[in-house]
């Protein structure tokens, strides 16, 4: 029987929304990218499951997870609410990365019959699972997942994983208290869509979110300026992760340590 | 109950901090009923500046700011200014611009935001780069930071 759990959208189409544009301090435990390579991969085949986990605070202990799998129906499962249902839940390991060793399911029948659900008949040979990592810490726990989308046989697309481009950010100008800096993030030849950021402290003149400032077939750029605090000395740590529309490649990121010094 | 009439008779009664309401930008009008379009924006040009002009206002008259979210290119706009400009892309593929306001309430501010389409767009506001082209089906939305 088709479990169907249409519980929400995706969780990241608020990439626009300006509350969540403007929440870019790593004032707690965040986990600000989630992966799991290859995309497109068959189910039986290993997955790699990453997570760029930053915040104010030691991570004491992970916890991975999926939710939705099972051995005798396909799952196509959009949100996280899944989890709070615990015998859903499969526990994938407690450390990152990690490789998850996903079931071979190609013994299951394709087409699915809705019945009386008023859905269309589902007949696609794929599943999707959320995988969810938890970041625990002595003050709080920060929350990040990834859709897994797996093809129970044969893979439709290509479903192989391009390789990663190179890519590096770039910090223009002096670290100083009150000083305003810019922030080049470089990423070539492949495209990415839009850009997170995220700041110990200060103001992103560009907000939390941005899009490419240069787009070409040798490479693209985003950029943003930051606003030292005039306070603050110290390392001040800067993240931003780079992402596709429908999640046609798996996200990327880089993290720099900038020290502010008077 | 007298609460409950006056809230009958008046509409929605200001309980909560109201966000602030968009008039006009770049010389046109905001709607200002439910049943009326929102516009277009005036037309760009790939490369070339364009200036943004907003008015905003605030049921409760805070002050309010404006911010730009995920625009492509750059925008150069004090949130607490009501003009600025945008460095449009040489390269520019019709994302549209998103615009954010918040009000400066302190420990409850409320913000509202809008996404506009230029009187040139030509709809195609995506295109995948030559890698792409292949990839069809294999969708893994990336949800990091999934909120509290």
């Amino acid at each position: 029987m088709l479990l169907l759990l249409l519980v929400a959208c995706l969780p990241d189409d608020s990439f626009l929304l300006g509350n969540r544009a403007l929440d870019y301090h790593l004032d707690r435990t965040r986990v600000l990218a989630v992966r799991a390579t290859p995309i497109g991969a068959i189910a039986g085949e290993p997955r790699t499951i990453e997570a760029l986990v930053m915040g104010p605070h030691a991570v004491e202990r992970l916890d991975v997870s999926a939710c939705g799998l099972r051995d005798d129906s396909l799952t196509y499962i959009w949100g996280m609410e899944c989890f709070s249902n615990e015998e859903l839940v499969t526990p994938l390991g407690d450390a990152l990365p990690l490789v998850w060793e996903t079931p071979d399911l190609s013994a299951l029948p394709c087409g699915q019959d809705t019945a009386d659900t008023g859905f269309e008949p589902y007949n696609e040979c794929e599943i999707q699972i959320p995988v969810l990592v938890r970041a625990h810490t002595a003050e709080d726990i920060g929350y990040g997942g990834v859709y897994v989308h797996m093809w129970t046989r044969e893979a439709r697309s290509t479903g192989v994983e391009r390789p990663e481009p190179p890519h590096a950010l770039e910090v223009v100008g002096e670290a100083r208290p009150g000083a305003e800096v810019e922030l080049v993030w470089r990423i070539g030849p492949s495209r990415y869509d839009y850009f997170q950021w995220w700041i110990d402290a200060g103001t992103l003149r560009s907000t939390g979110r941005t899009g490419l400032y240069v787009d070409s077939p040798q490479g693209n750029e985003t950029r943003n300026r930051l606003v030292i605090p005039d306070d603050f000395t110290g390392t001040l740590r800067v993240a931003v992760v780079g992402s596709t529309l429908y999640g046609r490649r798996s996200p990327i990121w880089d993290v720099v340590e900038l020290e502010v010094r008077p | 109950m007298i609460l409950l009439a006056l809230t009958g008779c008046f509409g929605q009664f200001p309980l909560i901090n109201e966000p602030p309401n968009l008039v006009r930008i770049n010389g046109r009008v905001m709607p200002t009923r439910r049943n009326q379009g929102q516009p277009t924006l005036p037309a760009y040009t790939p490369g070339q500046p364009y200036e943004l002009t907003v008015e905003v206002s605030d049921p409760e008259g805070d002050g309010v700011q404006v911010f730009f979210p995920g625009v492509q290119g750059e925008v150069d706009f004090d949130p607490d200014a009501r003009s600025g400009v945008w460095h449009v892309p040489e390269t520019y593929s019709g994302w549209g611009l998103t615009v954010y306001l918040r009000d400066t309430r302190k420990n409850d501010p409320a913000g509202a935001e809008w996404t506009f389409t230029f009187d040139n767009d030509s709809g195609a506001w995506w295109r995948p780069d030559s890698g792409d082209s292949a990839d069809s089906g294999s969708d893994t939305g990336a949800t990091g930071d999934t909120g509290r």
